[in-house]
């Protein structure tokens, strides 16, 4: 092979490697859920609506239990990116659509660094740690836990046997759900990373920690303070 | 050893020639070293075990910094004075051995380890208490006296405290008295996770189903972080704590006395108290 | 398909087909092959459709991946030595590839040690940059505190398919390359010991690669490249390539080392006595020892893993009566081993250039031997040292902290030899020499690291931190890759005759040098001060050694991109040739022609001296390359003959290391079943049931100790050189272990109880489903030796010493019948320890 035909061919195998590259690096980098700036509620209060589902219906995974947040057109988008703006109270609604799990450590049953400490579950409102004895920790489906925020709220889930169980995100209000009302604070700008510490994960999953317990966009995220 | 005259002689002047630029070199920097670099070698002294770790440390970092300096210097001497410089002569002198210098190479290394080792573990085993490297369930090194019993849970993805001696009490934040032996029981309640309290000099590995017991004697208040030094999933990484803290008796009593009525309604709920738990659920749906 | 055309035509043309075996058929068979298993495993799971991360994903991906491997095989030709020994007759090659000239020999099977060694080097290379470019993303999320660039999964991914691509790079590419390619010619010999085990070796190194890659499409891996249970079980389906590509991994060093350990035993040329062995051939000779033995721990490891994957067992899982330690002791009682398999080809390559740019005897040549051998044989009794803080039994510490320190003791040996051999030396600084001094600098900062390891209060400062990290790098890369670059550019020159560009290798190494040192010595700082391994985001104080290390680390990078354009310039492009000997060095590789001859020497050559011997008045040549000045004779393809025959010698050995690995194989297995039973964790070893259905266990026992029996009659004969009898004494062993294999599948079909239901139930599953695995590959070779006795009677066989095969004669087959016998032996030794450790002391 002469020289000018052996360079193309180094050519060629050079492009072939950068462009393999190139295609592993976006499969890496690809999207990461996109972020949902927080809602700003009827009286001005900046606003986040979550919903909890047990099986999402739909895309590549379709059995994973998700989140999903409300946009401030009422829509509801797959993600657990939130924007939250910095030192603000930030009221947090959940419409929680998934049945009971259980905690694997029940220390989480009980609401940390809530506002006031209060918290309001179809409408009755528990502080401190009243809300564990009329819903134990058994009864829990999903925790919003922001370790950065020093925030940890359980959902308390819908009862295995209620009728009229949702099956496919994005749920509404006529399905069985729980309504969960709670406060946070913010305080300086910044990532705080946020989890689910009940562990839920279909499909045989050890310790039900694996799959979506570990997937950014399903049982875990950020929470950007901005 | 070449048996002639001259070269003979210049050989020794070589060997000479090396110890005694090693023997200066090493003279002004092991000392430097030893005064002004091992006051701050990691882990710093905010506990009696990270004092012990800190003195080992400091006497391996003392001991092989001379000896790399003397590689060091060899090979610079031999890069220099060793070079072909193109003489015509194509090969060097021919020397396969010297029994001499194999015996007290061997020697130097053994007595090396013979220090090392016993060293560090009459150091762990006596003084340190452990030195701050978790025994698993039955520690050999034990403090005298008695100790507060405090149980780290390590869990995808953080860390939860609890005290027996107060009720079996759970809390988010380590909190210790001063000046105390703390007897620190790790566990983990899923996959393999590392307690590391970096400022307090501790490594204990959390496993599901052991108990690894590390013994903590802290000399003064103040912060320290915690970080998961065994990689245990998604968030292993976020996996850390930088508010736990080492505080005076009284208010550990005071911050306890809190944590007690915060976790009242809890107490119900959370299992016993036990050094190994194996929480449902093991598989999820199928 | 027309073989019969290249055996018998004395022509050297290939002959013309329409279907080659090689990469391309590889691949395409592996792809049908991973697809037919997935549809086997949907089949036997039942499901179709199943949820993500359900055993029944994990059997079919497994399962595809392993069609997949043997479809790669059966693409680049391997089955077709199989297929024609069971059925008696010569393999033979497919073309007379040792005298092919062409690019496209590389892409295929083939038996000629240089172009295997060629293979491992240039795919080693390219997945040595595969590994390195993953570096280069882990450094650049690493810019920042809260760095962005990746998610903390995928970051994840990226650390473990660094770290497994590395390690499995480096433990292969060495001994696979230069092993391959020098070994034989170092000590005089035409060939290593199994051409096709060793071309074999490096398809299934490459499939590895390929299989962990594919992770990143089904999940990823988020236990770095350790694989810690139960975080492994916990993972989601990429998991499982993680298990498969080290299983296969496994496979390749354990055949590479017995391949290479029985080349250097069995073929030396007359007149290389061990003390002449060059140095480098004793490295390869230390390593193969870990090799062979320590390999078959991680093989019966990932085999565990996979099965508590796929049909719940829960041999690492403790609430349910595993133990994660027993992963832990496995793992690293293969991986501690295994990093002085990344070491110590390093000392074998530079002690062997040191002498020759000093132009001195290697100083304290049976110091370097003392050392290698004492390095390896101690590896095995080191591994709890990365154990120490994980609560394993306190009292074991002192003695291991005792033994990874006594480890320095011979490490150091190889150092005086080096240092010795400067002494009033030559020196010449060519680049070779300039990265063996390296190594020299880079080794001792990274042994003498390990001193802070191997004391157990400085260990809980270190342990899982950056110090580790920056200490592997230290011994491993800065040892072991500039050695393989000091390698290289020494070495090159000989394999394929083309010189490279001086200038541009010496920006090479002072790039290299300056740029690993400065992004990995901060490291130590980084470590010690409080930052873990393998995290994406750390403390913000951190924050300026983390970018001055990121820097450094591409810069690491754009030196590489400099050797990889030198490289390409002088390999493909501009070509200079270069002179059969520009080192001007003794080593009998040198004194062949460059490029090296199809056969190596026309004649085995007689030694005469070391290679060593420079400077020494009247040394005599290294070697005698035609004593008797007649070229061997050659058989009908063109293959030299090999007179004295010494593949009998090479079958028995041979036989007898394979045997060896697959003692240490199902050594993991009892050691699990001691451990689980002796922690009996959550009072689950054999809770809530019977030992195996006693009628069967009994029934394997016996039909076990009848086909020994019949084999060891069979054997009686063998040696008798009688025919008669051990024909049909040989079926009825083959009959009795097919029945033995039967009988085991039915026992573990026919469970009374769940694999998930306890210890024991996990360990019998594993080591029965083990077993059977080991006794098909032991029931082939017994097939293939009474196929071949059978032909060898009817005499439809010629009993000439011919290329094609091992068995192409009487005694060649009585050679692998000894080995077969060794190997059956131990198996029976297995199976009757099996049944009393299962079905009477359970």
């Amino acid at each position: 092979m002469g020289i000018k035909a052996r360079g193309s061919l180094v050519l060629l195998i050079f492009a072939l490697l950068i462009g393999s590259f190139g295609v592993y690096v976006a499969a890496f980098a690809r999207q990461r859920p996109p972020s949902v700036a927080v809602m700003v509620g009827a009286d001005g209060a900046p606003t986040l609506v979550l919903q909890t589902v047990g099986t999402l219906g739909f895309g590549p995974k379709p059995d994973w239990p998700s989140f999903l947040v409300q946009r401030s057109d009422g829509s509801w988008e797959q993600t657990t990116v939130f924007n939250l703006p910095a030192y603000s109270t930030v009221r947090v609604k959940v419409l929680e659509y998934d049945t009971q799990t259980g905690l694997r450590n029940n220390f989480f049953g009980q609401p940390q660094g809530l506002v006031d400490d209060a918290i309001t579950v179809d409408s009755k409102t528990f502080t401190g740690s009243d809300i564990v004895t009329t819903f134990n920790p058994d009864l829990v489906a999903h925790t919003f836990t922001v370790p950065g925020l020093d925030v940890s709220v359980p959902f308390v889930g819908v009862t295995n046997d209620a009728p009229n169980q949702c099956s496919v995100a994005p749920c509404d209000e006529s399905n069985a759900h729980r309504t969960i009302e709670f406060d946070i604070k913010t305080g300086a700008p910044g990532t705080f990373r946020w989890q689910c510490f009940v562990p839920c994960a279909p499909g045989g999953f050890l310790y039900g920690n694996g799959g979506p317990m570990q997937t950014v966009g399903f049982m875990d995220g950020f929470v950007n303070v901005v | 050893m070449s048996s002639d005259g001259d070269p003979d002689r210049a050989e020794i002047s070589h060997g000479r020639r090396i110890f005694f630029i090693w023997l200066i070199v090493a003279g002004i920097v092991t000392p430097l070293v030893a005064l002004f670099v091992t006051p701050y070698l990691p882990p710093g002294d905010a506990s009696v075990q990270a004092n012990n770790q800190q003195g080992i440390n400091a006497i391996l970092l003392v001991l092989v910094v001379p000896i790399i300096l003397g590689c060091v210097v060899y090979v610079f001497y031999s890069f220099v004075l060793f070079r072909d410089r193109g003489d015509g002569r194509p090969d060097s002198p021919v020397l396969r051995g010297n029994r001499r210098v194999t015996v007290w190479w061997i020697i130097g290394t053994c007595l090396i380890v013979a220090f090392v080792v016993p060293y560090g573990t009459w150091q762990w085993m006596g003084p340190g208490v452990g030195s701050g490297s978790a025994q698993g369930p039955k520690p050999i090194a034990t403090p005298p006296g008695e100790t507060l019993e405090v149980q780290v849970i390590g869990q995808q993805w953080q860390f939860t405290y609890r005290y027996p001696s107060f009720g079996g009490i759970e809390t988010q934040e380590l909190v210790i008295p001063e000046d105390q032996y703390v007897e620190l029981h790790v566990t983990s309640l899923d996959v393999n996770h590392s307690f590391w309290a970096v400022g307090l000099a501790l490594k204990a590995d959390a496993v599901n189903g052991a108990d690894n017991v590390v013994f903590v004697s802290a000399t003064r208040a103040g912060e320290f972080k915690i970080r998961c030094a065994e990689l245990c999933g998604l968030w292993h990484g976020e996996m850390y704590q930088n508010d736990a803290r080492v505080v005076p008796e009284a208010e550990f009593q005071t911050w306890i006395q809190q944590q007690t009525e915060l976790n009242e309604g809890l107490l119900a709920y959370l299992p016993p108290y036990a050094h190994i738990y194996y929480p449902q659920p093991f598989y999820r749906g199928d | 398909m027309s073989e019969t055309a290249s055996l018998t035509s004395p022509s050297r043309q290939p002959v013309r087909r329409f279907w080659r075996f090689g990469i391309g058929s590889g691949l395409l068979l592996a792809l049908v092959g991973f697809i037919l298993g997935h549809v086997i495993g949907r089949t036997i799971s039942g499901s179709w459709e199943p949820a993500d991360g359900t055993d029944q994903q994990d059997l079919a991906l497994v399962l595809g991946y392993v069609f997949g491997v043997i479809g790669w095989l059966c693409g680049l030709g391997f089955a077709r030595y199989p297929i024609r020994r069971l059925r008696g007759q010569e393999p033979g090659l497919f073309v007379d590839d040792h005298s092919e000239d062409g690019a496209s020999r590389f892409f295929r099977l083939s038996t000629d040690h240089k172009v295997v060694g060629i293979q491992y080097i240039v795919g080693g290379l390219t997945t040595f940059l595969i590994g390195g470019l993953n570096a280069m993303l882990i450094r650049y999320q690493l810019l920042s505190p809260n760095g962005t660039a990746w998610n903390p999964n995928e970051y994840l991914t990226i650390v473990s398919l660094h770290g497994s691509v590395m390690v499995m790079t480096m433990s292969a590419l060495i001994l696979g390359g230069f092993g391959n390619y020098l070994v034989p010619l170092m000590i005089g010999s035409r060939r290593t010991a199994f051409p096709r085990i060793q071309a074999l070796s490096f398809s299934l190194f490459i499939s590895a690669v390929l299989v962990i890659m594919t992770s990143v499409f089904v999940g990823g891996i988020p236990t770095g490249w350790t694989g810690y249970s139960p975080l492994g079980v916990e993972a989601r389906v990429g998991m499982d390539s993680y298990y498969v590509a080290f299983a296969l991994v496994a496979m390749a060093l354990t055949l590479v080392g017995i391949d290479l350990m029985v080349t250097i035993i069995s073929l030396r040329a007359p007149g290389m006595s061990w003390k002449r062995l060059p140095i480098f051939v004793w490295s390869v000779l230390a390593t193969t020892v870990m090799m062979a033995l320590a390999s078959p721990m991680l093989l019966a490891t990932g085999f565990m893993g996979l099965l508590d994957r796929t049909v719940d067992t829960v041999n690492f899982v403790a609430p349910l009566g595993g133990s994660a330690f027993l992963y832990e002791n496995l793992f690293w009682f293969f991986g501690h081993p295994e990093v002085y398999i990344l070491a110590i080809p390093g000392f074998g390559i530079i002690l062997e250039i040191i002498p020759v740019f000093t132009r001195r005897a290697l100083w304290g040549y049976g110091l370097a031997v003392v050392g290698m051998l004492g390095i390896a044989f101690m590896s095995f009794t080191v591994w709890q040292h990365h154990l120490f803080v994980s609560g394993i039994n306190s009292d074991l510490r002192p003695f291991y902290s005792l033994s990874t320190e006594l480890i320095s003791i011979p490490t150091s040996l190889i150092f005086l030899a080096a240092f010795g051999t400067l002494w009033k030396g030559k020196i010449r600084f060519s680049v070779p020499m300039l990265f063996s001094m390296a190594f020299l600098s880079n080794f001792i900062i990274g042994g003498a690291t390990g001193i802070f390891l191997s004391d157990v209060p400085s260990n809980a400062t270190t342990h899982g931190s950056y110090f580790v990290t920056a200490h592997f790098h230290f011994t491993m890369m800065g040892g072991l890759v500039f050695a393989m670059f000091a390698a290289v550019y020494y070495w090159l020159p000989k394999m394929t005759g083309l010189r490279f560009r001086e200038g541009a290798a010496k920006w090479h190494f002072w790039t290299l040098f300056v740029a690993f040192n400065s992004t990995f010595l901060p490291l130590f700082v980084l470590g010690a001060r409080g930052m873990p391994r393998r995290v994406p985001t750390y403390d913000p104080t951190f924050v300026f050694l983390n970018r001055w290390a990121s820097v450094s680390a591409f810069c690491i990078f754009a030196s590489m991109l400099i050797f990889i354009a030198n490289f390409v310039w002088s390999q493909f492009l501009k070509r200079e040739r270069a002179d059969a000997n520009p080192w001007d060095s003794r080593g009998l590789e040198w004194q062949v022609a460059t490029p090296v001859p199809a056969h190596n020497f026309s004649e085995i050559p007689v030694v005469l001296s070391g290679p060593y011997e420079y400077g020494v008045p009247g040394a005599e040549p290294v070697a005698n390359l035609t004593p008797t000045g007649i070229p061997d004779p050659v058989d009908e393809d063109g293959n030299p003959i090999e007179n004295p025959d010494r593949t009998p010698d090479v079958l028995i050995a041979g036989g007898r290391i394979f045997s060896l690995s697959v003692m240490f194989f199902f050594a993991a297995f009892v050691f699990a079943f001691f451990y689980l039973r002796s922690i009996n964790s959550n009072n689950l070893w054999n809770k809530g049931y019977l030992g195996p259905d006693q009628a069967i266990s009994q029934a394997i026992l016996g039909s076990t100790l009848v086909g020994l029996a019949f084999f060891g009659a069979a054997m009686r004969r063998i040696r008798k050189d009688d025919e008669r009898g051990w024909h049909r004494l040989g079926v009825v062993a083959v009959v009795m272990g097919g029945a033995t294999i039967l009988l085991q599948i039915i026992q573990l079909v026919s469970l009374g109880f769940e694999p998930s239901s306890g210890g024991y139930a996990s360990v019998l599953v594993g080591w029965t489903a083990a077993m059977i695995a080991v006794e098909v590959g032991a029931l082939y070779w017994l097939l293939t030796l009474v196929a071949g006795q059978a032909r060898l009677r009817h005499g439809t066989h010629s009993a000439t010493l011919g290329s094609g095969g091992m068995l192409s004669s009487r005694a060649h087959l009585a050679a692998s019948a000894q080995a077969y016998w060794g190997l059956n032996r131990l198996l029976a030794g297995v199976i009757v320890l099996a049944y009393v450790l299962l079905a009477v002391i359970r």
